[in-house]
């Protein structure tokens, strides 16, 4: 495999990154996995900095990358963050709660139908208060 | 690729549209030289990151996508290591997959809701949203491909003669950078302690502003609202 042959592989795994992350980001409506599909766009981009500069022969691909790496972690942590918040005041991660917010004059967005009855209880772990025995209680813990 | 998301949507649709990108993209890939063990490795991690990729977009159980995206990040250290860049490879691993999806699932462990939710599983228009993508990569396939499968030049030959010439002038310093992964390291600190030193400074900047924000916003306020 050629030079340029292996850039090309991976100039198209880095869209495909992309795009996959693209498109969970546009339709997905729990705000956290909008985010990790924001995250994984990064990760395409990164892709692609780094193949090129592998090709190039040089660092300043692999310099930038570093960068969006400091970058993402900061977004991570400002935009965990702004999540919470969300949740704290809606109590529910559903972007579409919030279309309150949209442009002036458009329709709002109503979902049809009804979701099925759950199926089977998902059990998530829960985060105890610390000191405390813990309770099973239907409260949802909010820190 | 349809698959994402949509329940009510009948799945095979979306295994159609699944079979027939994989089949596009395999014929966009198809020039396979020699077999060795880095193109075995990069077509093993490739497809790793795309099918763990698909399942973050699909999947309706939050810590599964976040376990997904892990796994997408695994593998995409995996490319970097192919691709001379070791110490990438070890940053990302501990950021991405090491801090940021710890938070992830802390987050989602504290901002959880019994039962099945508007935001897991629905979707806001599947549809559209898998087309303007399908568009974008076909757009972005052909353009990468462009010139060649246009008049049978070589892609990037222009811009292959320029970094030729780019390379002869700074061959004295830059020569063995891209070659040895060992000696790639101390190359990548001196270029970003010297030329770099600025951004890095900013960057220093950055996190510890993220951090102050973050603390602040995500603190309770004492008369808060909840």
């Amino acid at each position: 495999m050629t030079s340029v042959d292996q850039l090309y592989n991976y100039l198209v795994v880095g869209a495909i990154l992309f795009i996959l992350g693209m498109i969970g980001f546009l339709s997905r409506r729990n705000l956290i996995i909008m985010f990790l599909c924001a995250e994984m766009m990064l990760q395409g981009v990164t892709l692609n900095m780094v193949a090129f500069a592998r090709y190039h022969g040089n660092l300043q691909g692999q310099v930038f990358t570093l960068f969006i790496l400091t970058v993402a972690a900061c977004e991570a942590g400002l935009g965990l963050a702004l999540v919470l918040m969300v949740y704290r005041s809606k109590h529910s991660l559903d972007v579409s709660l919030w279309q309150d917010v949209r442009e002036p004059g458009e329709p709002p967005t109503l979902d049809d139908e009804t979701l099925p009855p759950a199926t089977d209880p998902q059990v998530f772990p829960t985060l105890p208060v610390s000191g405390l025995p813990v309770h099973h209680t239907q409260e949802t813990s909010h820190v | 690729l349809l698959l994402p998301r949509p329940r009510p949507l009948p799945s095979y649709l979306g295994g159609l549209a699944l079979l027939m990108a994989a089949f596009l993209t395999a014929t966009r890939l198809q020039r396979i030289g020699a077999v060795d063990v880095e193109t075995l490795l990069f077509y093993a991690f490739s497809a790793i990151a795309v099918l763990s990729g698909g399942c973050l977009v699909t999947l309706k159980n939050p810590v599964y996508a976040a376990l997904s995206f892990a796994m997408v990040v695994l593998s995409t250290c995996g490319l970097f290591l192919l691709q001379a860049a070791p110490f990438l490879m070890a940053a990302t691993i501990i950021v991405y997959a090491g801090a940021i999806i710890v938070t992830f699932i802390f987050v989602i462990m504290l901002a959880q809701q019994e039962g099945p939710s508007d935001a897991d599983s629905r979707s806001r228009e599947p549809f559209l949203a898998s087309l303007s993508g399908f568009l974008l990569l076909v757009a972005l396939l052909v353009a990468l491909q462009g010139p060649e499968s246009m008049n049978k030049v070589e892609p990037f030959a222009l811009h292959r003669a320029l970094v030729s010439e780019f390379s002869q002038i700074r061959s004295a310093t830059l020569q063995h950078v891209a070659n040895l992964p060992a000696a790639n390291v101390a190359y990548l600190g001196r270029t970003l302690f010297t030329d770099y030193l600025l951004a890095v400074e900013i960057g220093g900047t950055l996190l510890l502003t993220a951090t102050i924000g973050t603390i602040l916003i995500a603190s309770r306020r004492p008369e808060g609202k909840r």
